[in-house]
This record gives C-alpha cells, structure tokens and sequence, in this order.
C-alpha cells in the first residue's frame, strides 16, 4: 500500500519506515511517495499543496511528521489538520513528536546497548518526552556509555529498528496513536 | 580551545578582513571570486608556519613575495591569546602559498597579568613538545638567542608556556579539505606495495593513492574501532555506499642492493604484500578507479574526517559531485562533529544552507579597494530583516532558499561591485 509521507528529514522518514515494519509486514507498505521538507517553515507552508499532490499520485492514507521544537502542541497540530483534513484521504494522521522525533528513540536501554555495543545498560530518561533537546540527549548518551559518535542521518535508522514499540507506545504519547492509524488502514 | 577571531592583511583579496568564527560550525556563503577560499587558506598559513624551521629562505626572490599579516585570539577556557605574525610570502605552483620568513608574536595578558607582546615562533613551540627532556629549556633557550629578549620576556613565557604549547598543538591538528580533493577515482591506482611490517602511508599529501593506503592501514590496525566506526557509517547499514571493503594480500619479494664506499656489496632481501583493494557494491567487486566521482570523494572524506584526529577542521565546498541525499547525511555528519571540534565549512549550496542553523552564517562578501569581508550573517541584519528571516524560517520556507531568491544581499551586492570593478 502507498502511504504519502511528508517530513522534516529524511531520517524522520528512516525512522517511521523502521517503526510502520514492527507493526506491519514491510512487504505491504511502501513509502515511496514523499515530500521531505529540510525544515519546519517549508513543511507549513507547503504541507497542504504536497498533500494534494500525494493524491494525485495515489496514496489514500497520509502521514504528516512534524517535530513540536518550540511550537505550542495545539496550534501546530490545528494548522496541520486544517491544511489536509478536506482532501480525499481514506485516512491521515498528524504526528508531532515531543521535541524532537529522537525523544523516540530515548525510550529503549537496550535498543542504544545493542546498536552502540555498550558493555553496560544505559541510564536512559524514563520520560523522554520531557527532555528539550534529545537529540543532544542522545549524543551525550552514546558518547558516555560506549565513547561513540552519534550520527542521526546514519545511527536513527537502527535504533528504530531495534526498539522495543511497546516501550515506545507506553513512554511517548506522541507516539501511541500511530500503531491503531497503521493496523486501521491495513485491516 | 577555539578560534575566536581572525584578521588578515594583505593576503590575496583580504586586504583587511577581520571577522569572529563560531566555536562550533562556521558556514561561508558568497558569490564566486569573492575570496571564501582565500580565507581558508589565510587560515592553513597558521598551520604553515608550524614548519617555519625548513622554510626555503634560499628561494626566495624579493621579487615576487609579498608581505602579509594575520593575527588570530584564541579562546583557551575563557581566557584570550592573541598571535600576530608579519609573513614575506610567494605564490608558488599549483596556487600553493610558501613561507619565506615571519615574525611571529604573542600577547598573554589573560594567562600571565602583562601586557608585552612576545616573540617565539609557533615551530619552537611545536617542537618542544617532541623533544623529551628538553622541555621548557628549549624555547628559552631560543628566546635567550634574541639580543632583545630581555629576563622580563623568559618570566611571561615561563608562565606561559602550557597554554602556548597547547595553542601550538591545537594549530597543528588543523585540516584542510579542498573542493577537487578526491574528485577524480580515475587517478587512483588499482593496487599498490608496502613492505611488510612497516607500516608506512603511500602517496603524497591527500591523493587517491594516500587514502587507499591510509584506509589499508586502518583496516589491519590492532584497534579496530575506528575502522568499524567508519564501515558502519559508509556501509550496509549506513549510507549503504559500499556493501563491503576488500583488500586483496600478494606477497612478493625483492632484493634490495646497494654499493657501500669501497665498493662492497650490499643486499637485503625484501618482503612485500601487493594490495589490491576492491569495494563490493551488489554484486560488482570494482576496483577504486571504477567508483563513480560522488562516491569516492565521500568515502574518502568520511575516512579522513572519522580517523584524523583534527582540531579544527576547513572544508571547501562538500557538495561537490554529491547527491542531495548523500549531501545531507554528510553535512549531519559535519555538524555532528562541530560539536566536539571548530569546524569552518564553504559553500555555494543552498541545499547545505538549509541544513544548518541561521546563526552559523557568515557572509563572504568583495567590493573593489576593500577586498574580502566576512560578516556574521544574522548579526550583520537589521532588527526588522532578522524578524523577517525568522518568520520566513518558521513559516514560510528554508534559507536556502532564502538565499536563492535574493533575499540575503549577497549575490546582488557582488555582481553589481565586480560590475562597477
């Protein structure tokens, strides 16, 4: 099945890619029609026109990823909805990761201790969406417990694949509504 | 440690450019010919100067130099030094800048309370750091040489003397990666010798040749993390470059004879490997030379940048011969890296400049009878320009496309001066 994308960076889309084949065969999914946007203000103001284009291309479902950075949860999410929420979708969800979409990638010890070969478990925030800058948090992380850089165009993809989504679903509500969206569209 | 500010004096197009640099990434913007490439080499002159002991005085012809001053503060954990050096330079082939002679001197008020300038030469600080045993004794002793040098002088450089060293070190682990660098894969050789047990770079400065031996040696050292490191990035599971790196071993002999005086013989026998690298890519196993442009410039500068151990960094255009995805994991890759070192990058991407933070521009800019001028991009804006690149950033669209459209000043402004010149 084609689902539109449209993304900050293509890591976001490593990402979603990585946690859509926990919930669903990768087989039956595709993601090959997308818009990255390289940056918030593109995402807005393109965000409607790239949707409309994603029909024209096919895909019934949509899935709009958008870092909440320092945006109010509630506006951000209002512009987005109202941007693509009267096209033809069979179906489309708003994602805003809580601040960062490596907040995500914050929820599982032993997903980082596996990826990195960290020789003990990491301490890891127990409620990641809190943190202001995971990504940095991240870093730190990595850097601590196994003396590694992180790179998140290369090191996010794996994580992904590894994390617990169970972990992930009960650790950021940001998240705990996409696993329902993919089995609904899939059913 | 980082460099805080720069000045350069009569150096090619920057006749007096004085600008300051982000302790983490800097990102030169400007049109052609307005001198981003001057300013990193003004920069590497520092580095020049470490060699300042084999500089080939001989050669000079008054002729043909020129005199040129830089001057460089130093932030050392929030203190300032500030170094000055007058340099007699030339233009030698291939645009490389040569060293005549220099004058080179240091003001240490922050670290030692006085404000005299001092003369030692960054060499003499270099070098007492390879010389054990001589330590300290080493640099006073060529102080002492100077009939100026006064017993005031020794006292600042006594207390002086870690933070200069370090300086000095920290200069030395500067880097430079030009934009043709690793650009032509048709150069590099398709196997090459070493000597086995000697475990010896081939090829010069940063050719094809130097970075498959480099990579070889890498490959086959004891400590294998740094290799994994940068396999797990270029690799399968990482920009999936390469499937895998394949180093093909042959061993050959030889006999080496040489003619001592008196005419005896001598020979030594030789063992070597003949290695033949191969990068898997599906199926194909291709030698270096049949990798295309945009891959080998990356997998060589991805090596140089996860294995050298930098201080500082200078990158020329990284988006030469790169696809924009690759670009982008590149440049997260810079920018990953410019938080644990200062790194100053060139551009005429506006696919880079989307990239990175605003706050790490700076605008290159030339205008006839003042040369080149580096300005802070957001620092040199208006209150009301800056709210209007904010508001664009956040609603409207990227900087680099900002930049495309016109709307940073800098194409305009450029085009019109080298107009009018």
């Amino acid at each position: 099945m084609e689902i539109g994308i449209i993304a900050e960076e293509y890591s976001d889309l490593d990402v979603l890619h990585e946690l859509t084949a926990k919930i669903v065969d990768v087989r039956r999914f595709s993601f090959g029609r997308k818009f990255i946007a390289h940056g918030c203000g593109k995402l807005r103001k393109k965000c409607r026109v790239w949707a409309e284009i994603l029909i024209k291309k096919g895909c019934r479902h949509l899935i709009v990823l958008h870092d909440l950075d320092n945006n109010s949860q509630d506006e951000l999410r209002t512009f987005l909805n109202r941007s693509v929420a009267d096209l033809n979708f069979s179906g489309y969800i708003i994602l805003i990761p809580k601040h960062e979409i490596e907040a995500w990638l914050l929820v599982d010890a032993n997903a980082l201790k596996k990826v990195f070969g960290m020789s003990k478990m990491p301490s890891v925030p127990s409620s990641p969406e809190l943190i202001l800058e995971p990504k940095e948090k991240l870093e730190e992380i990595v850097r601590k417990y196994s003396g590694k850089q992180y790179f998140n165009s290369i090191h996010n993809r794996i994580i992904a694949n590894r994390l617990e989504i169970r972990l992930l679903k009960r650790k950021c509500l940001s998240f705990a509504d996409y696993p329902s969206f993919i089995n609904r569209i899939f059913s | 440690m980082f460099i805080k500010k720069m000045q350069f004096k009569n150096y090619k197009s920057c006749l007096d450019t004085t600008f300051k640099l982000d302790p983490n990434l800097s990102v030169l913007i400007g049109p052609n010919s307005s001198g981003k490439t001057n300013v990193l080499t003004a920069m590497l002159l520092l580095h020049k100067l470490l060699q300042e002991r084999h500089f080939p005085q001989e050669e000079a012809d008054d002729q043909y130099t020129v005199q040129c001053k830089i001057k460089v503060w130093f932030d050392l954990n929030g203190k300032e030094i500030i170094f000055s050096a007058g340099l007699n330079t030339y233009v030698a082939e291939e645009n490389r800048d040569v060293i005549v002679s220099s004058k080179q001197r240091w003001y240490l008020k922050d670290i030692t309370g006085d404000s005299k300038w001092i003369t030692v030469p960054l060499w003499v600080l270099l070098e007492m750091k390879s010389r054990s045993g001589l330590q300290i004794r080493w640099p006073i002793h060529f102080l002492r040489r100077s009939k100026k040098t006064t017993e005031a002088d020794v006292k600042i450089f006594n207390k002086a003397f870690g933070p200069l060293s370090y300086v000095a070190e920290y200069i030395s682990g500067m880097k430079y990666y030009s934009a043709s660098q690793f650009t032509n894969p048709s150069r590099c050789p398709i196997s090459f010798e070493i000597e086995v047990g000697r475990k010896r770079s081939r090829g010069s400065g940063r050719s094809p040749m130097r970075f498959l031996s480099d990579l070889y040696n890498q490959s086959k050292d004891k400590d294998k993390s740094k290799y994994n490191d940068y396999f797990e990035v270029i690799g399968p599971s990482g920009m999936r470059l390469v499937d895998d790196i394949i180093f093909k071993e042959i061993t050959t002999s030889s006999t080496e004879v040489s003619v001592r005086s008196g005419g005896k013989i001598h020979k030594r026998k030789l063992k070597k490997i003949l290695v033949v690298p191969k990068f898997k890519i599906d199926k194909h196993k291709l030698s270096p030379n049949q990798l295309s442009e945009g891959t080998f410039k990356t997998i060589a500068l991805l090596f140089y940048l996860m294995t050298e151990i930098g201080s500082i960094l200078l990158i020329e255009e990284p988006e030469v011969c790169i696809h924009h995805g690759l670009l982008s994991s590149i440049i997260e890759l810079i920018k990953s890296y410019s938080r644990g070192k200062q790194i100053i990058v060139s551009t005429h991407s506006d696919f880079v400049l989307d990239k990175v933070n605003v706050e790490s521009v700076y605008k290159v800019t030339k205008k006839a009878n003042e040369g080149t001028k580096v300005s802070h991009l957001t620092k040199s804006m208006t209150k009301k320009e800056l709210a209007a690149l904010r508001h664009y950033l956040n609603n409207e669209g990227n900087l680099g496309e900002y930049w495309r459209q016109g709307a940073l000043d800098t194409s305009y402004g450029n085009w019109n001066n080298s107009r009018r010149v």
